[in-house]
């Protein structure tokens, strides 16, 4: 039974793997004359930017600066965030699994398993958007909150260090997708009290979180310059 | 100025968008039982007589509807299929997987202590609402929004699967499901890619991977677009290759945004869709300065003339028009495009 496992898993593995090497492939391919050519317009000339509440401009506009405005380059670098951050989910769902739970005979496998199906189903919205604009970055800031989350959750020794991270990647999402900072936000709350109702986990994680949350703001307002100013 | 703009705008965020969203995720759920209506009374009657095989008819069930909604092409990719109906086959899963499970706690062929069942539960549904909660807010159809975050809705299932299901993370049966579950968006991603047309609203820019063969220079890199999209780019940069640019601000882009891109020219500071905009929020918030040293690209015929034409009355003195560019399929001409740069910016001036 264990060999019918690992055969299933490394399917799904070559699967996933495939999606993303074709997703490579095609990324000098196609221009969307409509979204995707007005937020590279935004990446590109960042300061014009007046009208909006968002703030992917200024975050992308470095990286596409970084980037010497190449757009492929930009396009594969939303596939790498986008498997990064699946990872970091992934490692955040093992986690949650394992809680009061069975023991995984073959964790590795188990893991691929998750990891692949997770990046399978986050393949079709590279087709919605190729570029790493707001809700790209939404979405994999949204699996990275929840990632860092579990991960901290059952990290017993560096928690108070990844709740900081987890509030300040909720503070990220803020800036760049305001509904969806909201929802996470109140997602992480039900989480955390579905999970554990210790009222001093839970004052702890709070306050490492309110203290990523505001460093974060501090950092983009403050701190962060537009890159044509750099 | 970012509220003032959502303010502004036809389709403003509000207890109306909350009915929308409810109705698009109504309709799609009601679509995925009815249509699936077969499978799962199939499913019921044979988890009612055999229980203990829930896991066989949990996968058998799943194949079925994977072929029917194959088979009706929700999980082709492209437009339509990944804008709504893929979710179609997502939410059809649900009843898919609970109907079995659900009679196996009834018959006691699984047990779980009642408070972790309910915390398991709990867990699951907030996993499987979470596309919906964070693609709030959203002006596009919510379905197309949720994509973004459908790796959830995935890890609310197997989550509920690992969790209720003694064992089964050791068993074959949970990555057979992963398996099926993960065979929907696969299709759908390569089959979208491969056959179906680009994502864009622009149907010039929304072409088939087979018809991207001609090269297109960008500032440091370049892409493969259509023959169509770059015979229209080479017209339109030999129009501005007459304009004196030096002094003008803006390249104000009211339908297609993305010529600016692929010009090279400064894009207008405010929104590029201000037909979306029922009070001209663009046009007014621009100031009269860079509005008269700004060129502008026009669809003819579109409604972003009369706007211009309401709040710049003097526009056809202050500005002329450059060129016009037809687009044209197959020989038949679709739209024309149009150059208007201010008067005295004419290279020929």
């Amino acid at each position: 039974m264990i060999r019918a496992n690992k055969v299933v898993a490394l399917i799904l593995l070559i699967l996933a793997t495939s999606l993303v090497c074709f997703e490579i492939i095609l990324v000098d391919y196609g221009f969307d004359l409509v979204d995707e050519g007005w937020h590279y317009s935004k990446f590109t000339y960042p300061d014009e930017v007046k009208a909006s509440v968002l703030k992917d401009h200024l975050y992308s506009g470095i990286l596409f600066k970084a980037l010497n405005y190449d757009l492929p380059k930009f396009r594969l670098f939303n596939i790498g965030i986008m498997i990064l951050s699946s990872l970091i989910l992934s490692i955040g769902c093992i986690k949650l699994i394992e809680i009061k739970s069975h023991n995984i005979e073959n964790k590795k496998f188990f893991f691929i398993v998750i990891y692949s199906t997770i990046i399978i189903f986050q393949m079709p919205s590279i087709w919605c958007e190729r570029s790493l604009a707001y809700n790209q970055l939404s979405s994999n800031l949204s699996q990275i909150c929840l990632g860092l989350f579990l991960i901290s959750y059952l990290n017993s020794k560096n928690s108070s260090l990844l709740y900081f991270l987890t509030g300040s990647m909720v503070s990220f999402l803020f800036l760049l997708r305001p509904p969806s900072g909201v929802s996470i936000s109140i997602i992480l709350i039900i989480l955390f009290l579905l999970l554990d109702r210790n009222l001093n986990k839970f004052i702890f994680f709070i306050k490492f979180s309110i203290i990523g949350f505001f460093t974060f703001l501090f950092f983009t307002f403050h701190l962060l310059k537009l890159p044509t100013n750099i | 100025m970012g509220m003032m703009f959502e303010k502004d705008l036809y389709n403003c965020h509000s207890l109306k968008t909350f009915y929308r969203y409810f109705m698009e995720i109504y309709v799609n759920f009601k679509f995925a039982i009815g249509f699936n209506k077969f499978v799962l009374i199939t499913t019921f009657l044979f988890s009612i007589f055999l229980p203990n095989r829930f896991r066989i008819i949990t996968i058998f069930s799943l194949i079925i509807t994977l072929w029917k909604f194959y088979s009706i092409g929700d999980l082709n990719g492209g437009h339509g299929s990944l804008e709504q109906y893929i979710w179609r086959f997502y939410f059809s899963v649900i009843p898919v997987i609970l109907i079995p499970i659900g009679i196996a706690f009834a018959k006691k062929v699984l047990n779980l202590e009642t408070s972790e069942l309910k915390r398991c539960i709990a867990i699951s549904f907030l996993f499987l609402l979470m596309p919906i909660f964070l693609a709030f807010g959203t002006h596009a159809p919510l379905t197309f929004n949720m994509n973004f975050y459908a790796c959830f809705f995935l890890f609310g299932i197997l989550f509920f699967l690992i969790k209720t299901c003694s064992n089964i993370s050791n068993n074959i049966s949970l990555f057979l499901l992963a398996l099926l579950l993960s065979i929907g968006p696969s299709f759908a991603s390569i089959n979208g890619r491969f056959n179906k047309n680009f994502y864009s609203l622009n149907s010039l820019s929304s072409s088939p991977l087979n018809e991207c063969v001609n090269e297109i220079d960008l500032e440091n890199s370049r892409i493969y677009v259509s023959n169509n999209l770059k015979n229209v780019l080479i017209k339109l940069k030999l129009i501005f290759s007459e304009i004196n640019l030096s002094n003008t601000k803006y390249c104000l882009n009211f339908d297609a945004p993305g010529w600016t891109f692929l010009l090279g020219l400064p894009p207008h500071p405010i929104q590029p869709w201000t037909l979306f905009s029922k009070g001209n929020f663009t046009l007014k918030n621009l100031d009269s300065d860079s509005f008269h040293r700004s060129t502008i690209i026009l669809r003819k015929g579109g409604k972003s003339l009369i706007q211009i034409q309401n709040i710049y009355p003097e526009f056809e003195n202050s500005h002329r028009l450059h060129g016009e560019v037809e687009v044209t399929y197959d020989d038949i001409i679709h739209h024309s495009i149009q150059v208007y740069a201010p008067r005295n910016e004419s290279k020929s001036n």
